[in-house]
This record gives C-alpha cells, structure tokens and sequence, in this order.
C-alpha cells in the first residue's frame, strides 16, 4: 500500500483520537511525559501495522495498540505493582498535566482513587466510563468477554467506591 | 462525593481536562511523521541498523541465487527441521538474528521445526516454545508460556526460547531464559515489540543449593522455588494462613474456594491455589519492604519477601501479570474472602527471629504444636524471651547488616 497514503491516514486518526488516547494511557501510568511517548509509539506502531487494519473501528484498532504499548510499558516498568495488579500509590497530583490542576475537588478524588484501584478496574473504568466505549468495543480493546467486561466493571466501580470512602470522600447518603 | 452522579460528573471532567497543548501535539505529530518518514526510507533492520533495505535484499538474494547454484545442499540445509543448538549457539542467534518481524520460516530456518506452539497465559497470544540443550528424555509439556524451573536448576534443559506471534504471524516479541554458567543463576534476556531489550538476572534460583537468606524465607534450600515445596514454605511463613474462606453476603460459609484457572510450573493446581492465596493476602496489605534494585543482595521485609518471591516466580518465567482469580471460572469477589488472620503479627515469623533462637530448634518447636498455638506469645514463652532481647536482636540484625543480608554462597 502507499506509504504516503498510510501516513496521510495516520495523521488523520491522530487529529480525531490523539486525545482519547494520550488519556486512556496517562489515566494507566499516569505519567506525563511517558504518556506522550508511548501515544508517540502508538501512532508509530499503527504505521507499522496499517496492513492488518481491515476496516475495523479504528478508533478501537488503536486503542488496542495503545493498551498493548501501555501493557508493555507496565510489564517493563513496573513489574510488581502490575503482577500485585495494584497501581503505585497516587497520593496528590504531582507530575500531571497543568490541566488537570484545576479539576474540582470531587473529579480530584476520583482521580486520586482510580490511581490506588487494580489495574484492570482502572482499565475497564477508562474505557468504559471515561471513554465511553459500548461494552463490545471494550470487550475487543481489552481482548475479554463481554460478560467479563461488565463483571469487571462491576466491581471495579464497587472498589473505586471503597476506596473513596477509605479516603473520606464518600460520605453515603442513609 | 456524594453521590453516584458526582462520579458520573467526575468521569466526564476527567476526559475533558486532561488534554495536550497544542504545542504538545505539534510536537508529537511531528515526532511520529519523522518515525514514519525513516521507517519508510531508511533500513528494516531495527536492531543492526545501517544496512539499506533494497541493498539488503539486493545482496541477500544474490547470494542465495549463488549458492542455490553451486551449492544444492543449502536447500536441504534452510529446509531442515531439526537442530541441535548449544545454549551458546541459541544465545547468539537469539540476540543477534532473530528479530521482531520474522516470519515462522524464518524462525525455523534459525532453530529448527522442533517447537512447542503454546499460548501466553496473560494474553493468550501464540507463541513457540524451543527447548535448547535438552537432556535424554526430557520434557516438559505446558500449554502456556511456563517453564519448568526445577528442570532448569537442575541442568536437565539448558535454555528456553520463547517467541510470541503477532495478529500479522510475524514475531512480536522473544525472549530466553537460560542458566547462566558463570554465577548459576538464570537470566532471562527479552526484545520487546518496539524492539527494546531487557536482560536480568532473575534472583534467587541458582543451579547451585545455595542457601537463600530473606527475612521471613523459613526456606533455605532452591527448591524453595519447586511448587510443592513452596507450599511449606508459605505455610510455613504465614503459618497462621487460613484459606480464604468464601461467605455468602450474609456472612454464611459458602466453603473454601478452589482456584483453577491455572497450574503453576510442575502443574499441580494446589501450589497454584496457595500461591493465589498469598496474592489475596497480599491485597491486604500493605508494601512496608523495598526493592531489589539492580544486583544488589536480597533481604527483605516479610510483605516485601512475599512480594519479592512471587515476583522472582512469575516475572519472566509464567506470565502471570495482572491474572484475575477465578473460581470455577467465575472471577471471585474479594469481598467474599475472609482472610484476617494473613500477616498478623502474632502468627509471622521473621527469619531474623528464627535466627536468633537457631532454625533447628525453631522448627523442633514449631512442628510440635498444633496451628493455633504456634503465635508469637507462645513463641517467647518457649524459648524464654522478653522483648527486649527480640528487639535487640532486630536492632543487632539491622545493625550488621544495614542494606539487607547479603545472598549467601
């Protein structure tokens, strides 16, 4: 295929979903500049990949290329933390994008909590609640059963929840 | 937060604040137009480099043309099926040829039609499994990406080359894991699907039986590793452990879990159920220990040393990395295990006190008791300690050894 072609489509997937996909990985690592790097190697790698792109959502065809880049940044990286399925502790927001210095104080502790969830929670979370994929469009970036996508999500959001009152920021409603 | 909608609120401000600047994304684009640009003109050797394309292929088949010519064994010899690669050979050829992109032919030209077709036990992606430098009569059956680390520490299999098959079957990823001569331990050596590489030394196995000194470790023999024996070990740490116990939401005894989505390295699926019970214990608590860093000796609180064990079991030989536990196939609910009595302080023997009273008679005193009564009031009774001398004695420990005991042997 051409190359310039392949390249014009990249650019293109990169103006529409650049943004959904720099969140999805720094909502996983949270990690800046990392972050960008490994969207940088996502865009890259789709070139490299172009040829088993068949008319699929691309949006999901990348993010599943996002998530394997991310996966393997984690297995690299932080080797333990993501075999004990745990994140590192995310204790403020240090080392976070200007922009989400002035999140209100609610968002602030749910992003807070979503750092100290496992890691799968976190990544069906994103998908699903943050980035609004259908539970198919999930099951397919992550490579799960729908049924486990929706349990996943299930007690995912059931954690974020705990997690957030062992905060002290749920305070439930009798 | 109050209430559900906060949170519902919460995730949509998530999505629409945490955005690049505009030069960010200039900055990026252009980073990732450049990446294109090279790979487009320049070489298709990610890991040699500076070897142009076409002239590549130019040569590359010039030659074969010649030697097809004159040489009508070559094709007998790109065609065979059987290799008998030292750990020396494999080893280059891993870290030398083999390169992300290859197709299986190409993969069986370097190491022979003999392989095991596997799937990763995370992703369930395919793979192959070359055995190097096997003993007669070897072998070693597993489905997923496993080893069998007993066999390797005991010099029955030489090396394991794994190589993992991407959605376009052409290798996405490779990896070694071999017994290194010189000090004994096993390395394991992976390129990755950008083509970065990794080496390390995979702490503590040892084709030697040298002792393993970690806090909390009652093991001290390298079988500590082998999965049946592991289970006495871990019994033997927590020797309080309780199998999780599922309940029913009211609190009913529902029985005790039996986990089998999957086999550990000997395939018995009860080191398998005592491992994923540790990994329950560990949501539990609480990371008070540290890490290895790069070859430096091993020592370890009692969190950290379940950690560090079950890092040193998994990382690189199993694949295990964010596995959900399953029950029956049904994923469990953590909620649903009881499992209070994981590192109590009262049932949790540090190596430092096993040490102090001599390991001999520790386990004398150990195994003549029942469960309930081996806890650490029992324990100062019997051999006559105050806190002070157990304090002293950590105190004493921490002092002769201030960045952790060194690995003995």
């Amino acid at each position: 295929m051409d190359q310039d072609y392949i390249k014009h489509q990249i650019n293109e997937w990169y103006t529409q979903f650049s943004n959904d996909i720099y969140q999805y990985i720094y909502l996983m690592i949270r990690d800046h500049e990392q972050a960008k790097d490994l969207m940088q190697d996502t865009f890259i790698r789709a070139f490299d990949k172009f040829s088993t792109f068949h008319d699929e959502n691309a949006k999901g065809w990348l993010f599943r290329i996002a998530r394997n880049i991310t996966i393997d940044y984690l297995r690299r990286n932080k080797p333990i933390a993501y075999f004990f399925d745990k994140a590192p502790i995310i204790s403020g927001k240090e080392g976070i994008p200007e922009e989400i210095v002035s999140l209100h104080e609610t968002t602030e502790e749910l992003y807070v909590a979503l750092g100290k969830i496992k890691t799968s929670f976190r990544d069906v979370i994103i998908l699903r609640k943050i980035k609004r994929f259908s539970i198919q469009e999930t099951a397919d970036i992550l490579g799960w059963k729908e049924s486990k996508v929706k349990s996943t999500l299930f007690r995912g959001i059931k954690e974020l929840k705990e997690q957030l009152e062992k905060e002290g920021y749920v305070h439930e409603e009798k | 937060m109050k209430k559900n909608e906060d949170m519902d609120k919460g995730f949509t401000e998530l999505s629409e604040k945490i955005v690049l600047t505009k030069s960010e994304h200039n900055e990026i684009l252009s980073n990732i137009n450049s990446g294109i640009d090279q790979k487009s003109t320049k070489n298709i050797s990610k890991r040699n480099g500076g070897f142009p394309y076409k002239y590549y292929l130019a040569v590359g088949a010039a030659i074969l043309l010649l030697v097809l010519l004159v040489q009508p064994s070559f094709v007998s010899f790109i065609g065979t099926s059987e290799k008998s690669l030292t750990k020396e050979e494999a080893l280059i050829i891993v870290k030398e040829q083999l390169q992300i992109g290859m197709t299986e032919d190409e993969v069986v030209a370097l190491f022979g039609s003999t392989y095991l077709e596997i799937a990763s036990a995370k992703d369930d992606e395919r793979m192959w499994r070359y055995d190097i430098e096997p003993k007669d009569g070897y072998s070693y059956e597993s489905a997923d990406d496993f080893i069998d680390a007993t066999a390797m520490t005991s010099g029955e299999i030489n090396m394991y080359v794994f190589i993992t098959w991407g959605d376009d079957n052409v290798v996405s990823r490779f990896g070694a894991l071999y017994l290194n001569d010189e000090d004994g331990r096993l390395y394991h050596y992976q390129v990755y699907s950008d083509g970065d590489e990794t080496e390390t030394r995979e702490l503590p196995i040892t084709s030697k039986k040298d002792p393993v000194s970690i806090t909390g470790n009652t093991s001290r023999n390298s079988t500590v590793y082998e999965g049946a024996e592991y289970y006495e070990e871990i019994y033997t740490i927590y020797h309080g452990f309780t199998r999780p116990v599922e309940r029913s939401e009211d609190g009913n005894f529902l029985g005790n879990p039996r986990m089998v989505s999957i086999g550990f390295s000997d395939g018995t699926e009860e080191t398998w159920e005592v491992l994923i019970e540790v990994v329950l214990a560990w949501e539990d608590s609480t990371f008070i220990g540290k890490f290895r860093e790069e070859d430096e000796d091993i020592y370890f609180d009692l969190d950290s040393k379940v950690a560090e064990l079950l890092f040193y079991m998994f990382d690189g030989y199993l694949h295990l990395y964010g596995y959900d536990i399953e029950y029956e196939g049904e994923d469990i609910d953590p909620e649903n295990f009881d499992y209070h009595q994981f590192d109590h302080p009262e049932f949790s023997f540090e190596q430092i006190l096993i040490d102090y009273v001599g390991e001999d008679v520790f386990y004398e005193w150990f195994h003549s008791i029942e469960l309930p009564e081996r806890t650490m009031t029992n324990f100062k009774k019997y051999f006559d300690l105050s806190d002070g001398e157990l304090n002293k004695a950590f105190f004493d420990y921490h002092k002769n050894y201030p960045n952790g005991k060194p690995v003995e042997g």
